[in-house]
């Protein structure tokens, strides 16, 4: 009886949701080598699974292999022009080349096909085995080129690769890493090995297949490899295809490096580095005079707006608010910024005008709509006349710019979700620092390295953090689904990703014009550094909600104490102050109070001990005790 | 009869029970038995009890207690986990850190 070998097919999406392993492979391998490599077990002959990259089929389909020998497989769906059935892979040092091309499909030793939900798999026999018994299989680099079919073949599915084992019934492997689906429409190969393929086998013309649909993100931590890129100040917009290497994942994406612009009455020279289609770091250069120059950083929200620029230290340098209309609540005025005029969701904000450019019409973001009809409404009427949101054709991103944009100025685009990525990261995409390596003479290089550096969260500046939407909008309410929440955290410029800081509600602007408290603020601070004084605790209080707006079971307090003792020997005026002013929540007053009232030693409460201070004493213990209390 | 030690973790178990509910007259009350414990146990015992308290909550209320004793060469042996009280999960034992210490600054 021959031996039967089941065999699993992966169909599945092209670009499946990485979830953990796929069945049968329970710890991912990891070689010691970057690329990870084929092994043989213990009793010296099997191959079992590499790299468990988890990339999830949507299902598996159990198939036998009759007969299968100790050999590769390689799974695809296709035939050539001539009938044939037939594959080849090479590995990359090609000393162990293993190859596949079957030209009597009918002989079953080297070839067998099986139907899969629709999907006629054709499994070809590698026409090489790979000697295990000279113990050099384990080392085999699974580095294929690949070459299937003809460009003519409508279908070109590649499923995986099969090591079999012709004593044993025992499935071996599918090379979940290896899972790939190759067609016309996407010609994309979900692995993180490298692959090439050639659609037509005739002039082997390799297409580097580089792509890996991994959401992946390094963490803030990860230290990179550096990798050179040419830096050509000449060339502008060049589009290169480079590679981040995370762990056993590599990572393709799309670097935009070079985008110049020169400002012949600065003398300078900027630089502008984007990745993944979003503007990273700018170089800024005196163009007669290199070396030199300095990087910055721009930081986006989750729609792309610029929010703040980071030096290589990660001091913001400069901070810009916007609603989430685009309508700037503050901005720095510091016009020799590279990034001054990149404003709301990437586009280019025009001082003198105060309008938006987004390509076909200019964006007046005061008013939150184009100045102009959407073009495509005279080409697509009924697109828009069917959809009330866009009845208005001046209107901006059918009215929902927290879940829509507009890149073009033509057509809202769905952006969904912000990724979740690390909270240490903005909402934008990671990206890696920059440094700019210039020299007298060619070539000289941008050298990516480590991670970019985040803006430093410190006490002082975490007001404009929170308010700036860095970290991302609600975004642990979006990822729930409630965009109701979000649409009203959004406008408010709310960031869950930094506000562990403070609990509570964050500082904002409200409709009616009073400023809302944030837990901790000192009531000066809301009010634009003004003070106000008053000559009781009540009248204090009134003359302060005519201005703020204080929600319920936000409490006023002092931080020195308006007791009778303090009011006598500092003065009316010193303890109903705005200065002296903080606004709590209940939650974290309660144990302020508790402390206070508790014997710090025998006899003496902490409020007994506080009262003995002078006023800059227990005012400087009472913003310290803030400080504590408050959560971080 | 149990050591005075033992007594002093007891005391501290209860206040500890009553600070998350901020019952201020029962944190009193039992502050006051911890303060007429301060001269019956040994800073040894105080160390011992310090090195097998795995909890770090407990551990910090411990930590505040001594700081309370105001015992000075105790402190400079401690000064690191004292200074970290400040830190501490416990928001009670948070804001007595802060006013205590100033008396270290």
């Amino acid at each position: 009886m021959e031996p039967s070998v089941p065999v699993q097919i992966r169909i599945g999406t092209p670009h499946p949701i990485i979830t953990g392993c796929a069945n049968g492979f329970s710890a991912p391998y990891s070689p010691s080598g970057t690329s990870p490599s084929l092994q043989m077990d213990a009793n010296g002959y099997q191959y079992q699974s590499n790299a468990c990259m988890g990339n999830q089929p949507t299902y598996f389909a159990n198939q036998t292999l009759s007969n299968p020998g100790r050999y590769i497989w390689l799974l695809s769906e296709f035939t050539d022009d001539d009938g044939h059935y037939w594959s080849r892979f090479n590995s990359s040092d090609d000393t162990q080349s293993i190859q596949a091309y079957v030209n009597a499909p009918s002989n079953p030793a080297i070839h067998t096909s099986f139907t899969v939900d629709g999907h006629q798999i054709e499994a070809v026999r590698a026409d090489k085995t790979v000697n295990c018994s000279t113990g050099t299989c384990n080392s085999f680099s699974p580095s294929f080129t690949a070459y299937m079919g003809n460009s003519s073949q409508s279908a070109k599915r590649f499923y995986g690769i099969v090591s079999t084992d012709s004593t044993s019934t025992t499935f071996i492997s599918s090379q979940a890493s290896m899972y790939a689906a190759l067609d016309t429409a996407y010609a994309t190969i979900t692995t993180a090995l490298p692959f090439a393929y050639s659609a037509n086998p005739n002039t082997n013309t390799s297409v580097a297949i580089t792509y890996d649909p991994l959401p992946v993100q390094p963490s803030a931590t990860t230290s990179l490899p550096a990798v050179n890129y040419p830096f050509a100040t000449s060339t502008v917009a060049t589009t290169t295809l480079n590679r981040l290497t995370v762990a056993t994942t590599t990572q393709y994406t799309t670097y935009t490096p070079f985008s110049d612009y020169t400002d012949d009455t600065r003398g300078t020279k900027t630089t502008y580095l984007t990745f993944n289609g979003q503007l990273v770091a700018a170089y800024t250069y005196d163009k007669t005079n290199l070396p030199g120059g300095k990087v910055t950083y721009i930081h986006t929200n989750y729609l792309g707006t610029p929010v703040l620029e980071t030096d290589d230290k990660g001091d913001i340098v400069e901070m810009d608010v916007t609603d989430s209309f685009g309508n700037y609540i503050y901005r720095d005025q510091r016009k020799d910024s590279p990034y001054h005029n990149k404003a709301y969701t990437g586009h280019e904000y025009d001082d003198v005008t105060g309008l938006t450019y987004a390509h076909a019409r200019y964006l007046d973001t005061k008013a939150h709509t184009f100045i102009s009809v959407d073009p495509l409404l005279y080409s697509l009427p009924q697109a828009y006349l069917l959809d009330p949101q866009q009845m208005n054709s001046y209107a901006y991103a059918r009215n929902n710019p927290i879940i829509y944009t507009d890149p073009t100025g033509l057509a809202a685009l769905f952006y969904g979700p912000p990724s979740p990525f690390s909270k240490n990261n903005n909402a934008g995409y990671y990206v890696p620092s920059v440094s700019f390596s210039r020299g007298n003479s060619t070539p000289t290089f941008l050298n990516i390295t480590n991670p970019r550096p985040q803006p430093t969260i410190t006490r002082s500046n975490i007001d404009n953090l929170i308010f700036s939407g860095y970290g991302g909008m609600a975004r642990d309410d979006w990822r729930a689904g409630n965009y109701g929440m979000s649409t009203t955290m959004g406008l408010l410029g709310f960031s869950s990703a930094v506000s562990t800081v403070f609990t509570g509600p964050e500082k904002m602007v409200i409709a009616t014009g009073k400023i809302a408290f944030r837990e901790g603020v000192i009531a000066s601070d809301l009010l634009g550094g003004k003070t106000i004084t008053a000559t009781s605790h009540g009248s204090l209080r009134s003359e302060l909600a005519k201005q703020i707006d204080l929600p319920k079971g936000i409490q006023m307090h002092h931080i020195v104490e308006q007791n009778s003792a303090n009011v006598a020997r500092f003065g009316e005026q010193m303890i109903h102050n705005s200065d002296n002013i903080v606004f709590l929540s209940r939650a974290n007053h309660t144990p302020i109070t508790t402390a206070f009232n508790s014997l710090i030693g025998p006899g003496i409460t902490l409020r007994q001990k506080v009262g003995l201070q002078g006023f800059a004493d227990q005012y400087q213990i009472g913003m310290d005790i803030l400080r504590n209390v408050l959560p971080k | 009869m149990k050591k005075n030690i033992e007594i002093l973790r007891n005391l501290i178990l209860k206040r500890k029970y009553y600070i998350e509910l901020n019952s201020v007259e029962k944190i009193n009350e039992y502050s006051t038995q911890i303060f007429d414990l301060k001269n019956k146990i040994t800073k040894s015992e105080a160390e011992n009890l310090l090195n097998i308290t795995p909890d770090t909550v407990l551990k910090d209320h411990l930590l505040l207690t001594f700081l309370q004793f105001q015992w000075n060469d105790f402190y400079k042996e401690h000064k690191k986990e004292m200074g970290d009280l400040v830190n501490s999960k416990e928001p009670w034992i948070r804001v007595m850190a802060t006013v205590l210490l100033k008396d270290y600054d």
